[in-house]
């Protein structure tokens, strides 16, 4: 009975491990934490790789696959790789073309950052600017809602004291309906 | 792309130059209908077949390899050189179709379109075909480990 428990077990594990790295491929610890389904099974997620080999086995393996191609990723290579590449290309072409303004061009060209790198480093503080003025456009109108409806409400207690103490006619005049003609008063 | 499958300066010099000649030969000076799609396909391929032919080379003369194999398994997990050298044997191996998608993907960093419309398959299932590499490449890397 617990073998087929533990068997099920792993079955959830290997389908959670191909959904977080399908999706993300970061480490499967991390695509646990983004995934609000498994934080509830956190615990016994936790003891069941504690102590069944083969999951260990496997979130080693894919840990050893992430980091393959992490490293892969950031191998470094020269600024003119692109250049002597063109160049290559270039020197099997005929006597016309290799002398042609392009390939002039193309055997001095370096490869140039994309536009979301390049101006990748400013999204964060862009991030918190705009988060910084949204907040602030909702305070002000928070702000400006509140006093209105404080306005609003300070009327309506006033007049009721007025109504108390001199009679409902006279505070009727004195707080009239209309807003607009009581500013005006005012 | 060509520099992370192959990861050596001349080798990607020569596939960058034979992908251009592949294309400058197409079908006698003809202007494939994706030039994109056609050059990363054709890139992919001539990289891969260069690789193919480094990993073959290298069993061959395979002192080397020996040695490496006789190393430690802790400080082969740390060799990031190994790491990636078995993972570019690994994807060398892998069916084209899952192949296409995971150097596009991961070497390439294309989106799942891109990949879709340069292989001609929908992104969700270039995306199940990358998930399908992945689990294949882990495997094999595990069975590797265990040898």
């Amino acid at each position: 009975m617990t073998g087929i428990n533990k068997n099920n077990k792993c079955r959830r594990i290997r389908g959670w491990l191909s959904d977080a790295i399908s999706r993300h491929f970061d480490p499967p610890t991390a695509g646990f934490n983004r995934n609000p389904a498994l934080l509830g099974d956190a615990n016994w997620l936790q003891k069941h790789i504690t102590n069944c080999p083969r999951c260990q086995r496997r979130l080693l393996s894919y840990g050893k696959v992430n980091l393959a191609i992490s490293a892969i990723k950031s191998q470094p290579h020269k600024l003119d790789l692109l250049m002597c590449a063109n160049a290559q290309a270039i020197g099997v072409l005929k006597h016309s073309l290799r002398r042609a303004q392009k390939a002039r061009k193309l055997r001095t060209i370096r490869p140039e950052p994309k536009l979301r790198e390049r101006f990748g480093k400013y999204a964060s503080s862009t991030a918190n600017i705009a988060a910084c003025i949204a907040i602030m456009l909702l305070m002000k109108f928070g702000v400006f809602s509140s006093m209105d409806t404080f306005q609003t409400q300070g009327q309506k207690v006033i007049k009721q004291y007025y109504a108390s103490r001199i009679g409902d006619d006279l505070a009727d005049e004195v707080f009239p309906k209309d807003t607009n003609s009581l500013s005006n008063l005012i | 792309m060509l520099w992370r499958i192959l990861g050596n300066e001349q080798d990607v010099c020569d596939a960058y130059q034979n992908t251009f000649l592949q294309l400058a030969h197409y079908e006698g000076g003809q202007r494939p209908e994706h030039v994109k799609a056609y050059i990363f396909r054709t890139a992919n391929n001539v990289a891969i077949s260069m690789l193919r032919r480094r990993i073959a080379e290298r069993k061959r003369m395979s002192t080397a390899i020996v040695t490496g194999k006789n190393v430690t398994s802790p400080a082969k997990e740390l060799d990031s050189k190994y790491l990636q050298e078995s993972l570019r044997c690994f994807i060398s191996q892998l069916p084209a179709h899952l192949r296409n998608v995971i150097t596009l993907r991961d070497l390439a960093e294309l989106s799942y379109a891109q990949i879709g419309r340069i292989l001609g398959i929908s992104a969700a299932t270039a995306r199940v075909y990358r998930c399908k590499a992945l689990q294949i490449l882990t495997m094999w890397m595990g069975k590797e480990e265990e040898k």
